[in-house]
């Protein structure tokens, strides 16, 4: 509850702080609020607290919800120049924090409207985000179809909640859970389908394909910062939640439902990594890069299940860690569209960005020792244990395709260029990448999950 | 707590040598000597004291059944020997080259040693995976920042090669690993689990692993990166490909292959020793067509492992005994042969023979080292090369006397290509690219006796180093016997 409180206060007091005259305190007070969020869920990791039958603190949210904190901490840090260069600074801070609260929601949720809730305060900010360069055509492109399909997917999730709700008679997940074996047959059928269509509105959310198409166009179009933003905290709250949902329905997914959730595990490796190899601007290769993470995600997810959370906890830290550097190097390197040529010679002209880089490409390629390896290998190892030899196979073409796109961007790095030494990193910037590059081999070391 | 610095020694160092800067080619010598001072000592306290194995385990990632243990017997200690002995001779054979970054080359090149330190004393599954690949990162970057034309391209194929060879040997282990009693990685549950696999599963796991050796060696037909790859590698690159990387796999053979599936050895092996006898003959006939030197050894240098893995998958004492010796020997001989490439080229530009002749006559002291290096490389009696070859040799003729001719093929043909390249680089008549030729230098000749030094002197006296595996290698055959 506290933390829920924190969050949508800090809001409401970044939108207050602009004739309170606070601008300079926004940055501060955001971070302190993720880091007091931190704190909080450190303190009380095993105590559990339900609020109002809507949302709990417990195990499973409270890991989520730090991993939220520490990505949403990395990004602010990393991305504060984005709030400096925008007249309304005050509006995206509260904006981004609101979509936060709403990320917080949906990692905690136990009623299913709460999740709905969750999913719409996480996502409209963010719609509003992705357009904030309003004289950039792309941008403005980006935003509209984030809007148009954002609000497409809702309707499959409402309509999925309403079914849910039709066969069991309940929106809270505890309840629904003890009610499914017990369903008659109609019943059971309004179920299924209902399960179905809000898996469906997930996969919209965490782009796995085919339900995809939005998400190079989206994250190409948005600023940088938002794009960073969209692949980590959003994916990461989207993930929570879905996993959360498998576990409600955990032994009793029938078995042609599963075997069409494995297909979009399977189709989801497969065409991203494949559109993915033939892309020559880096942030539509990053969004294939990101779906092909979904793929993974979802394969450990689904094959696991019950406490697949320690797994997809320590995905979604290593993949989002290593998501920023590589989209802060970008934004440092060209504000927009960057064609994989702009990273030539970044090893003569700045060997710590080229450095983060390639750390977090090849934590990304999931190559040992960067704790990507060990991301990947989980998800791979429970894919296997739950007898899905096939999709192993998969996961490891899929593998040796992205190792072949990361390390496109690594050679260019090599190459020799002409071009001036690029501007220097402030220290703020240096450290920020020294932090990522240490987590991304520490984590494997020290793997706190 | 013995073999902690095995590790951490070149990793310091590689730490040290990075923020050295100007005086980092001293500050990895000095590590690496201290490594290679440190092993002695390890040598010392195995020979003395009796004690067959060091061990040290610790827990790392418990709920993936993966624990940071280290385990040094006869056979592991015989590899790290020859990695840290090799390494102060790749790092000296680059003291007077221009290379830009030297700091970051070495701290490289010290954190490749760490890591091929680790596969050879990993007694865990994972771990060695782990250290397997880790392994494959610096010298990838090596070979794209210091190599040469086409670099890009090369080491790409190099690495996705390499790597999806140990996604199978991974796949493989994890198979092992879902059927061991108490599942956990450790190598012994690992044997066991291998070990109770019927013979069909044995021999499918097997190949995933083999598959992964193969590759890193090279074998017939899985050898297309390697040419390329050492020859855009600059030459401390080459050294550490050939002289410590391959044997990785071929240690690998030995700790992770023989003793896992002793049944799908016994059942299929003929078929990776036919394999890798092919893979000796089409090298060999390879190397005697070749223009360029370095080629030349590259394909020597595949004809030499395939000896050695046909050796090895033998499975009797001389086979694994030999193939032992004959790592440490092809590891100095590498460096010495490299070595040889780096002088000649950094006088003339070139490596082409044609293009050379009569450097004896010029320089006669490189001429006679190379022609003892030379005579290393084909077994030679009296050169280390000899007791090797001959011990693989005999081991193979024991399992299978057809393949056995044929692999001692190997020796004849080995001499025809080596001794045309000898022949016509330093014999003849003075071509132009070797007019302005200056004679070695006193660093480069140092390095050079020290190779011929250990040629003959393990040639002459192999003894000792017999002894060091040998009770490893005794045990590991009665468990795989019962």
């Amino acid at each position: 509850m506290t933390e829920l409180i924190i969050l949508s206060l800090t809001g409401v007091a970044a939108l207050v702080s602009e004739f309170l005259n606070l601008r300079k305190m926004l940055l501060p007070m955001a971070i302190l609020s993720l880091l007091a969020v931190l704190g909080l869920s450190f303190l009380h990791i095993g105590s559990e607290e339900l609020i109002y039958n809507m949302a709990s603190m417990d195990r499973f949210s409270r890991p989520f919800l730090s991993v939220l904190c520490v990505l949403g901490v990395l990004w602010f840090w990393g991305f504060r120049r984005f709030f400096e260069e925008e007249k309304t600074t005050s509006d995206y801070f509260a904006l981004t924090l609101f979509s936060f609260a709403g990320a917080a929601c949906m990692v905690s949720y136990t009623n299913l409207t709460m999740l709905f809730l969750g999913v719409e305060i996480l996502s409209i900010p963010v719609y509003v985000l992705a357009g904030s360069r309003k004289t950039d055509v792309k941008g403005n492109e980006a935003s509209f179809k984030y809007l148009l399909l954002g609000a497409f997917s809702s309707c499959f999730l409402l309509f999925g909640i309403a079914l849910l709700y039709g066969a069991t008679g309940t929106f809270d997940l505890a309840e629904l859970q003890s009610k499914i074996t017990s369903l008659t047959p109609d019943n059971q059928l309004l179920l299924q389908v209902g399960f179905v269509m809000t898996v469906a509105a997930f996969a919209f959310k965490v782009a796995a394909a085919p339900f995809h198409f939005w998400a190079p166009d989206v994250y190409e179009g948005s600023p940088v910062p938002v794009t960073a933003y969209m692949v980590t905290v959003v994916k990461v709250a989207a993930f929570a939640a879905l996993l959360k949902f498998f576990q409600v329905f955990e032994g009793t997914i029938p078995q042609t439902v599963a075997w069409a959730i494995y297909g979009l595990c399977f189709l989801t490796l497969m065409v991203a990594n494949f559109v993915a190899a033939s892309q020559r601007n880096v942030k539509r290769l990053m969004a294939y890069s990101s779906i092909s993470h979904t793929g993974f995600m979802l394969t450990g997810i689904f094959s696991q299940g019950e406490g697949a959370e320690n797994l997809l906890v320590y995905y979604s830290l290593v993949y989002g860690i290593a998501s920023l550097t590589a989209f802060r190097v970008l934004w440092y390197l060209r504000n927009e569209a960057a064609d994989i040529q702009d990273f030539k010679g970044l090893i003569h002209t700045n060997q710590l960005a080229a450095v983060a880089v390639i750390l977090a490409m090849l934590s990304m390629a999931g190559i040992p020792p960067l704790a990507g390896f060990i991301a990947k290998y989980r998800v791979l190892a429970a894919a296997l244990a739950a007898g899905q030899g096939w999709l192993v196979v998969v996961g490891i073409l899929a593998s040796l395709l992205a190792i072949y796109y990361y390390f496109k961007l690594i050679i260019v790095m090599f190459e020799p260029s002409e071009a001036a030494p690029t501007r220097p990193l402030k220290m703020a910037d240096r450290v920020f990448l020294w932090v990522c590059a240490a987590l991304l081999l520490g984590l494997t070391v020290v793997p706190l999950v | 707590m013995l073999l902690l610095p095995i590790l951490l020694i070149p990793l310091i160092t590689a730490i040290l040598a990075y923020f050295s800067g100007k005086n980092a080619k001293y500050m990895a010598l000095g590590g690496s000597l201290l490594n290679l001072a440190y092993v002695l000592f390890m040598l010392y306290t195995y020979n003395t004291t009796g004690q067959e194995t060091f061990t040290f385990s610790m827990p790392w990632l418990p709920h993936l059944g993966v624990s940071f243990s280290l385990m040094m017997d006869g056979i592991s200690l015989m590899l790290t020997i020859l990695s840290s002995i090799v390494m102060p001779m790749v790092i000296y054979a680059s003291w007077n080259r221009d290379y830009e970054d030297r700091h970051v080359l070495y701290a490289l090149m010290m954190l490749m040693d760490a890591a091929m330190a680790g596969s050879f004393i990993a007694a865990d599954g994972f771990l060695f995976y782990l250290f397997w690949e880790i392994a494959l990162i610096p010298i990838y970057f090596i070979c794209l920042k210091w190599g040469g034309e086409g670099r890009q391209r090369i080491t790409l194929k190099f690495f996705l090669y390499t790597m999806m060879g140990s996604f199978f040997m991974l796949f493989a282990f994890i198979y092992l690993y879902q059927h061991t009693p108490d599942k956990t990685f450790a190598l012994q549950s690992l044997y066991e689990a291998g070990r109770s696999l019927p013979v069909m599963e044995q021999g499918l796991v097997m190949a995933g692993i083999f598959l992964a050796f193969a590759i890193k060696m090279p074998i017939f037909p899985f050898h297309t990166w390697q040419p390329e790859t050492y020859y855009i590698a600059p030459t401390p690159g080459a050294m550490l490909l050939s002289g410590i990387m391959l044997k990785m796999a071929t240690y690998g053979i030995i700790r992770w292959l023989i003793p896992v599936v002793p049944l799908g050895l016994k059942e299929y092996g003929i078929w990776l020793i036919g394999l890798s006898v092919v893979s000796i003959l089409y090298a060999s006939f390879i190397s005697i067509v070749q223009k360029d030197y370095k080629r030349l050894i590259a394909f020597a240098s595949i004809a030499h492992v395939g000896l050695i893995s046909a050796g090895l998958l033998s499975a009797n004492m001389r086979g694994i005994q030999g193939g032992l010796v004959e790592m440490l020997s092809h590891g100095i001989n590498s460096v010495g042969l490299f070595f040889v490439y780096d002088i000649i080229v950094s006088r003339t530009g070139t490596a082409e023979m044609d293009k050379l002749g009569g450097i004896r006559s010029i320089d006669p002291r490189l001429g006679f080292m190379f022609l003892i290096i030379v005579l290393g490389v084909v077994a030679l009696p009296f050169t280390n090369g000899f007791v090797g070859e001959f011990l693989l040799i005999l081991g193979l003729f024991e399992y299978n006397q057809v393949l056995g001719a044929f692999a001692a093929l190997s020796i004849i043909l080995g001499v025809v290509y080596m001794f045309r390249s000898f022949q016509k680089m330093m014999l003849g008549e003075v071509k132009d690219e070797a007019l302005n030729y200056k004679k070695q230098t006193n660093q480069e000749t140092m390095l050079l006796l020290l190779v011929c030094v250990l040629i003959i002197g393990f040639g002459v006296y192999p003894k000792p180093i017999l002894a060091i595996s040998e009770k490893s290698v005794m045990e590991l055959l009665e468990g795989i016997a019962q």
